[in-house]
């Protein structure tokens, strides 16, 4: 079983254990089982017969939040996550997944994307029409958990654009809202070639697309290609496109931003995209004060919960590791978190409502 | 199907553990049991790699509290259920196997760093917290704890308790017994005593010293009071290397009586010089010490100055600061090699680490390394020193014949631990005893042996906690 992740499994198995400190489920839990050790070294007992694949060992694959700090102390820098994905593929094959992620892709079926809403009307509600053009080249492109849960950043993004001149930016009009990382994080593979297949024939045309959240960003630019699904190679995350535009002087701040601010590096942003700078850059470039940072940051970021389909899975544990990262935001004096992923956003605002939690759109929107 | 016996669950242990911990903290699944069957002694890579796995637990519990600790401990005392400790089940001893099935009791969920005393210099925490978060937590502060094993990243605060172990800086900081100042533990009828805390004390024997290295066999060690440090404010590196190891070894002892302090401390024989440091990028040839000062800037600089001159006169030749810069940096690298070694290359990577006076230092390598030698690669390294002696690291590889289960693997374990006893040595410096060293620890000290047995008859007369460990003989404690 798996036999493409032989080394990994192997490794993992039999390895002192050295990454465990990181994972944000081990933590959590405390459980061994749920750490990478724990998950692989039952992989290879199935491989070794010494248990059955079966719908036991698929719910342990699914406490993964998939956010990759375990390569970052990993000499071998094994891909932990994506041995959990092939996991999760043939978990959906043999029909072993968890029930709550069967309800979840029935859901997602019927509805078209996660959220459940008519999220296009939605979408179309927060813009005036003009905004979205079918043939524009350059694309924002705002993902389904922004359209659901922060139409403000949403509105707030072209209010940017505006205020910087850039008039060349359409929205996207989300028929198909979702990118479909909710489906591969699940382990539904066909299920996500075909919705790729249907922004394929959305986007194909656009030239530069720009997304609101990281994971967008990544299955956009980096997974499609995988399946099939080319898209243009200009694909970046908001922070990236606004860096430059900064820098330039392009933003007329009228009042610096005062509050104090902490930065989360969202892990598809950070580890996945390698996106470290960019949002500091402009987070700087605005408040009056240095932004502060977490103890465990860029590449060595913490984890917010929200990945992995752990939410969907076992709330209870996308919750406790929110909380474990949001402790250090109550400890000296009071500040926001600001971040770049609305999933990240989510799972914190759900974990703790002590918080304010914003998107870096929403900061610098706060100073024009 | 399973190669793993699965045990029959005790309906009645199960819900009353339940009572005390709600149901989510309470496991029998199948999986969870297996992936408890097994610490970090590599002779359960043999068994893992076969995917048999002997000794499963038949419930795992977490307790969050002290108190739910004592509960546990209580129902599993009045139903003479074995209670085994678990902290990040990093060991190297088979120390926590479940040997006699019972209840592995999990601390992980205990993982608070509770309060932080500048003022006394004092970290109180819980003792399931893990040293990496640990000591990340405390670096934040401007603080450090100073111990760092190899096994960081998986090993819990209560197992360095446990297991009186050492870390790498153990030559500045002490080892974990030198750190401690009080603790709490609970005992096996769940009764919870403290040892008070303050900085010595004139009070009879040290009760703190009863818990510490009883590897989970007189009690649960469930919070303690931590020495603390403030993070150094520089580094100096040194590198030095020695055509013979005796010249190392002197410059070494001589450092010490010099009262010369270094954090980090490593002087590798030819064989350790050539493998690992050469696996970790440093091309050099003959006995490397690697050296690595911390603290105050004027300290460092002075003891850096004094280490060098004390160094070139015992034969050493400078190589300025680039090799322990790199081996500091690499640190943890060797750990990572297990897992290739085992699976790529079929080889079992092990460590036997002891310890004697300078005066009997070099017998004891020599005694052991030959006496290993006869069936494993050996490499060989002096770290931990201090003013009275030193541990050496004795690093074997072997690599078994396919049938050969842990036979190789057993013989030269029995050809270490009885040279180190014949040669005058400790069998044990800083990994502890589990399965793997109690019938040398009985050999060692006959009499202390006893009076180790009648403490457990009276601390834990059920023999409920971590049956089959240190004292008794494995399965035969069953």
């Amino acid at each position: 079983m798996l036999k493409k992740f032989h080394k990994e499994i192997e490794y993992c198995t039999y390895c002192p254990k050295l990454c465990r400190f990181c994972c944000p489920v081990g933590n959590a839990s405390g459980n061994e089982t749920l750490t990478p050790w724990g998950r692989q070294t039952l992989l290879h007992l199935v491989g070794e017969g010494a248990i059955k694949w079966g719908r036991e060992v698929a719910l342990n694959v699914y406490r993964c939040t998939s956010c990759m700090l375990c390569r970052e102390y990993c000499d071998h820098e094994l891909e932990i996550p994506k041995v959990m994905e092939a996991a999760r593929i043939k978990a959906v094959q043999d029909k072993v997944q968890p029930q709550e992620v069967v309800e979840f892709k029935n859901f997602f079926s019927e509805r078209g994307n996660p959220m459940g809403d008519d999220l296009q009307a939605r979408l179309r509600s927060l813009l005036p029409a003009s905004l979205f053009n079918p043939d524009a080249q350059v694309v924002y492109f705002p993902g389904c958990v922004m359209i659901y849960n922060y139409p403000q950043t949403i509105k707030n993004t072209f209010r940017l654009f505006e205020a910087m001149d850039v008039n060349y930016v359409a929205c996207y009009d989300a028929e198909v809202p979702c990118c479909g990382v909710p489906l591969k994080d699940h382990g539904y593979h066909d299920e996500f070639v075909e919705n790729a297949k249907k922004l394929e024939a959305k986007l194909k045309n656009a030239k530069v697309i720009i997304t609101g959240c990281p994971s967008c960003t990544y299955t956009l630019k980096t997974v499609l290609p995988e399946v099939g699904v080319q898209l243009t190679e200009r694909i970046y995350h908001m922070s990236e496109f606004l860096a430059p535009l900064i820098a330039e002087g392009k933003l007329p701040i009228r009042r610096p931003y005062a509050k104090k601010l902490i930065y989360h590096d969202p892990c598809y942003l950070g580890r996945y995209l390698e996106v470290y700078d960019q949002p500091r850059n402009v987070l700087n470039e605005v408040c009056r004060e240095a932004v502060a940072e977490f103890s465990w940051n860029r590449n060595k970021s913490y984890c917010c919960g929200g990945g992995g389909g752990i939410p969907v899975t076992n709330p209870v544990m996308a919750r406790d590791i929110a909380r474990e990262r949001l402790a250090e935001v109550h400890e000296g004096s009071k500040k926001s978190l600001v971040t770049a992923c609305p999933s990240c956003m989510r799972a914190f605002e759900k974990a703790d409502d002590r918080v304010e939690v914003l998107d870096i759109v929403d900061v610098l929107a706060r100073t024009i | 199907m399973t190669k793993s016996v699965r045990r029959t669950i005790n309906v009645e242990l199960l819900n009353r553990l339940r009572d005390v911990l709600g149901g989510r903290r309470v496991s029998h699944s199948h999986l969870d049991l297996l992936n408890y069957a097994r610490d970090l002694w590599p002779r359960s890579l043999i068994d893992v790699s076969r995917g048999e796995l002997h000794h499963l637990p038949d419930l795992i519990v977490w307790p969050e509290t002290t108190e739910e600790v004592s509960r546990v401990l209580r129902v599993c005392n009045e139903m003479r259920v074995p209670v085994v400790p678990f902290g990040g089940g990093s060991g190297l001893t088979g120390g926590a196997q479940p040997m006699c099935g019972g209840v592995v009791l999990d601390t992980k969920r205990m993982n608070r760093l509770e309060r932080l005393s500048e003022q006394s210099m004092l970290a109180v925490c819980q003792t399931g917290i893990l040293g990496a978060k640990l000591e990340a937590e405390l670096n934040r502060k401007g603080f450090t704890m100073g111990h760092f094993p190899g096994s960081l990243g998986t090993s819990t605060l209560g197992g360095y308790l446990a297991t009186r172990s050492a870390g790498q800086a153990a030559t500045l900081y002490g080892k974990i017994e030198d750190i401690v100042v009080s603790l709490q533990a609970v005992l096996a009828d769940g009764t919870v005593m403290h040892t008070r805390t303050a900085p010595r004390r004139a009070t009879g024997p040290d009760f703190n010293q009863l818990f510490i290295g009883s590897e989970g066999t007189l009690g649960v060690i469930t919070r303690a009071h931590m020495r603390i440090h403030l993070l150094p404010e520089t580094r100096a590196f040194r590198g030095l290397v020695f055509k013979k190891l005796s010249s190392g070894l002197e410059a070494l002892r001589l450092l010490m009586r010099a009262g010369v302090r270094p954090a980090f401390v490593r002087l590798s024989d030819e064989e350790d010089t050539a493998y690992t440091m050469n696996a970790l990028g440093l091309e050099v040839k003959g006995c490397l010490l690697v050296l690595v000062f911390q603290g105050r800037q004027t300290l460092v600089e002075l003891e850096n100055e004094m280490a060098i001159n004390i160094c070139r006169q015992a034969g050493g030749r400078d190589h300025g600061d680039e090799p322990a810069q790199h081996w500091f940096s690499h640190r943890y690298a060797e750990y990572y090699r297990q897992s290739p070694i085992f699976a790529d290359e079929g080889m079992i990577i092990d460590t036997v680490e002891v310890a004697t006076t300078w005066s009997n230092l070099e017998k004891l390598y020599k005694t052991v390394r030959t006496a290993l030698a006869k069936h494993v690669t050996v490499l060989a390294n002096f770290a931990h020193a201090y003013p009275e002696g030193c541990s050496i690291v004795f690093t074997m590889l072997a690599k078994p014949e396919p049938d050969d289960g842990y036979k190789l693997y057993d013989k030269a374990w029995d050809a270490a631990l009885n040279a180190t006893l014949k040669a005058g040595g400790v069998i044990s410096h800083a990994h502890g005893i589990g399965l793997l060293k109690n019938k040398w620890l009985q050999k060692q000290n006959p009499a202390a042996f006893a009076l180790w047995r009648g403490m457990k008859k009276r601390l834990d007369p059920n023999d409920i906690l971590n049956p089959g460990k240190i004292v008794l003989d494995g399965e035969a404690a069953c």
